[in-house]
């Protein structure tokens, strides 16, 4: 149900050409709808003659390439009684809806009126008007919006002139209306107005912000019923013109800006919804031929914006500057079209070469997301030029260059080839280090043997040195008291020998006597001449007491003592 | 014992080498060089090649292979057995000046840095000698120094042990010296480096596709390889300039 209400307004319109009428004077209703092959039941009406009708016409209209047919259903008819005349609700019924048009009331004057010019002209602002039409008020910085400005006349128009909107922070395309020079007709609170575009034009916004839509401005010049003068002379109505000046509304438009987040480094400003292509016209060629390379924008949007794609091409590659195309159509949903990139790139060497993809990033509106596109990769087999010296013309040749080049290389050695394995070098192998190893350690055993035997021999002599140091110790007492008297040296002589046998026999001084001594001595092969040299001098050492006579001299006995006591160190 | 048996297989490898294959190679190294001398550069190519696909080598061999490839046109091909050549005899001048002839033709010019004049002296003295060479002088050094290390250790007279402790110095500075020279000289004689053989290859900042071109190398290049990353070579030119190439792109001397 509700969608037949709102159908109503869209489909099935009704309208007259005046809404106040004098007695007997003639006007037009018309039913219109874009319904096809509905059927249609006249209204009824009260007072009203039907002078004709109904006429059945049919129109078609191309709009953006999309074609649009009505129909119209119209009466002329003619007002009998002065009051009100009713025009009752006409059907229009199709195998699902029903479609009822509004009823409409018809005020009829007696003959003329007084103040209808008064009225007529009061009225001028609601018959004759300029609208300003967006459609789109919250784009983004750089989305397309057109912009249609539409005159709504129910007076005739006689002339006009009019003023050019200027569009301050837009980038504005006009779109060409010469090949639509749409007309139409429109039903505006049941009054008929005759509907003509003046003026489309494409907006791209180029900053964010609130931004106006200036209005468009003209001078009107209406022809309108002089009904105050009645009838003119051969009973055809009278009629005076009227200057008017009618500008339209103005549309404020909120700019919304690009989203930061997400925004590609390499955006460049593109807004819209693009395709992108790159292709070479061949991938197998020899060095120094050129190959053409076409880089093509299509899509809707700000697609004139788009600037040259950027390109590393691989660095041996002469590139020449693109020849750019354009193929952009502006119509009433934006621009769209093709813009195309030529370049001629010419591989200097031989190789595989891969082109990196061209890449486009934009927004899409529609999405409200930043996409980028990428081209397919293009792989070049350039085959190395058909002579070898295709680096002359990359590299000029020198005045050296030309010089060594005169030469030719000596001739090849036919003597002595000495041809060889290849050898295994020697240096820093193991046998190297071993090698290197062997007469430092040969040389430290050598030094080790030597050095080992010369302390064997020192070892010797420092024994007989020590022995002679035992000695003195044990005489250092006798040595002391030689110029005391003879009991006490004597006594000291005998106490140095029997202390050094105790020390060098290991028998205690108290055990030590004679016979022990002996024995000892000679169970350690000690000879029979010390022996005896010993016993003498203890025996002497007893003796000086009641024989001092028989004695050695002190210097005498303490030299032999020392002596014996060095021959004892060696021999035990 | 042991020692012995590594003397023994030292002079083996040293002074052995199969002379009774050696009269066949050195007859194909004739029949190539009469090939040439008519003009038959392929042919001639195509035997020099077989003879230094069995293993041989040889700075005459890679001279006159690297002079086939120069009179059929691929100075690639030429500037890398000319640079094989100079590797085994890097004093030869007719080697050289035709290196220098084959460089002339291709497209970079890389201009090598004059390395600092100390360097280049250290150099010259290192190359003047084998590094097998180095290395046995290194080893007479040693035994020297051993010689008058013994004079210092068991040296009785002080003036004997002040010879032996000043002598002991000089011998470990010549050793050192020697053996620092040889290895300078078996690094050179084992430096890596390749030559480019792609018709056009970008030097990349990294062993990746994606990574930025640093700049254009063509072909017969001479490059260092510093290192390998799976398919990838660091290398670095003579100006100093490095960055990443292919190895297929290459091909190693």
């Amino acid at each position: 149900m509700l969608v037949s209400m709102t159908s109503i307004a869209q489909n099935f319109e009704a309208g007259v050409s005046k809404k106040q009428v004098a007695v007997g004077e003639r006007f037009t209703l018309e039913y219109k709808t874009e319904l096809a092959g509905a059927n249609f039941t006249p209204p009824n009406m009260q007072n009203l003659q039907v002078l004709s009708g109904p006429n059945m016409s049919e129109s078609s209209i191309n709009i953006n390439g999309k074609r649009s047919r009505s129909f119209t259903v119209s009466y002329v008819l003619r007002a009998l009684k002065e009051g009100e005349a009713k025009i009752g609700p006409a059907t229009l019924s199709t195998k699902n809806e029903t479609f009822n048009s509004e009823a409409i009331t018809i005020k009829v004057a007696k003959q003329a009126q007084s103040n209808a010019q008064a009225q007529g002209e009061n009225d001028l602002s609601t018959t004759m008007f300029i609208k300003l039409f967006v459609d789109d008020k919250n784009p983004y910085v750089g989305e397309q919006i057109v912009a249609t400005y539409k005159i709504y006349m129910a007076e005739q128009l006689v002339n006009y002139s009019s003023n050019n909107p200027v569009f301050n922070g837009f980038y504005a395309q006009n779109i060409d209306l010469s090949n639509s020079n749409e007309v139409s007709k429109e039903f505006i609170n049941n009054r008929q107005f005759t509907v003509a575009t003046l003026k489309k034009v494409i907006l791209t916004p180029q900053k964010s912000g609130t931004l106006e839509v200036d209005p468009l401005e003209m001078e009107l010049r209406v022809r309108l019923q002089d009904k105050s003068r009645g009838r003119g002379f051969f009973g055809f109505p009278s009629y005076k013109e009227v200057n008017i000046t009618v500008a339209s509304n103005t549309e404020k438009i909120n700019v919304k800006p690009l989203p930061s987040s997400g925004q590609p480094a390499d955006f460049d400003g593109a807004v819209g919804n693009f395709t992108l292509s790159a292709k070479v016209d061949r991938t197998d060629l020899n060095a120094n031929e050129a190959v053409n390379l076409t880089v093509m924008y299509s899509g809707n949007g700000n697609i004139e914006l788009l600037s040259e794609p950027k390109f590393n091409f691989p660095a041996d590659f002469e590139v020449y500057d693109p020849k750019v195309r354009k193929n952009i159509s502006n119509n009433g949903s934006g621009s769209s079209g093709k813009k195309t990139f030529e370049y001629v790139i010419i591989p200097r060497f031989g190789g595989d070469f891969e082109l990196e993809p061209v890449k486009l990033s934009y927004f899409d509106p529609s999405s409200g997301k930043y996409k980028t596109l990428e081209s397919e990769p293009i792989t070049l087999h350039v085959a190395k030029g058909a002579n070898s010296a295709d680096a002359a013309v990359y590299n000029p040749t020198s005045k050296e260059d030309v010089q060594i080049l005169g030469k030719d290389i000596r001739f090849i050695k036919t003597e002595n080839p000495d041809l060889a394995r290849s050898e295994s070098s020697f240096f820093k192998t193991q046998n190297y280090y071993l090698l290197s190893a062997l007469p430092v350690g040969l040389g430290g055993a050598f030094w080790m043997i030597i050095l080992l035997l010369r302390r064997k021999e020192q070892d010797q002599s420092l024994t007989s040195k020590r022995a002679g140091g035992v000695a003195k110790k044990h005489l250092v007492k006798a040595t002391k008291l030689i110029n005391d008297k003879n009991e006490a040296f004597y006594e000291a002589i005998s106490k140095a020998l029997f202390g050094y046998l105790s020390d060098k026999l290991s028998i205690n001084l108290a055990e030590l006597n004679r016979e022990n001594i002996e024995s000892e001595l000679k169970a350690k092969n000690v000879s029979q001449v010390l022996i005896a040299q010993l016993t003498k001098a203890l025996d002497e050492c007893d003796m000086v007491r009641f024989a001092p006579g028989v004695v050695r001299g002190k210097e005498e006995m303490l030299a032999a003592s020392k002596e014996i006591i060095e021959k004892l160190e060696d021999e035990l | 014992m042991n020692f012995k048996l590594i003397l023994l297989g030292l002079l083996i490898s040293i002074s052995g080498f199969g002379a009774e294959t050696e009269s066949h190679y050195t007859e194909l190294f004739d029949q190539a060089n009469t090939a040439y001398k008519i003009g038959q550069y392929d042919s001639a190519k195509a035997i020099y090649s077989e003879i230094s696909e069995t293993g041989i080598v040889s700075s005459a061999l890679f001279y006159n292979l690297g002079n086939c490839y120069f009179k059929t046109g691929s100075v690639a091909n030429a500037i890398l057995n000319y640079e094989r050549a100079l590797r085994l005899s890097p004093d030869d001048e007719d080697v050289i000046y035709n290196l220098e002839i084959a460089n002339s033709r291709i497209t970079d010019k890389v201009d090598a840095i004059e390395p600092f004049f100390i360097t280049q002296w250290w150099q010259n003295a290192a190359l003047s000698l084998h590094p097998d060479t180095w290395a046995w002088i290194s080893l007479f050094f040693i035994l020297s120094l051993v010689a008058v290390l013994s004079l210092f250790i068991l040296g009785r007279e002080p003036s004997h042990k002040k010879l032996g402790f000043l002598g002991s110095i000089v011998m470990f500075i010549f050793f050192g010296l020697s053996y620092a020279f040889g290895s300078t000289a078996l690094n050179w004689k084992n430096r890596k480096e390749a030559i480019i053989f792609a018709p056009t290859v970008n030097v990349k900042s990294e062993p990746t596709n994606k990574s930025t071109d640093q700049f254009v190398l063509h072909e017969g290049v001479k490059v260092i390889v510093l290192a390998q990353d799976a398919d990838w070579l660091r290398i670095r030119l003579n100006d100093g300039n490095s960055g990443w190439v292919p190895r297929q792109s290459t091909e190693t001397i």
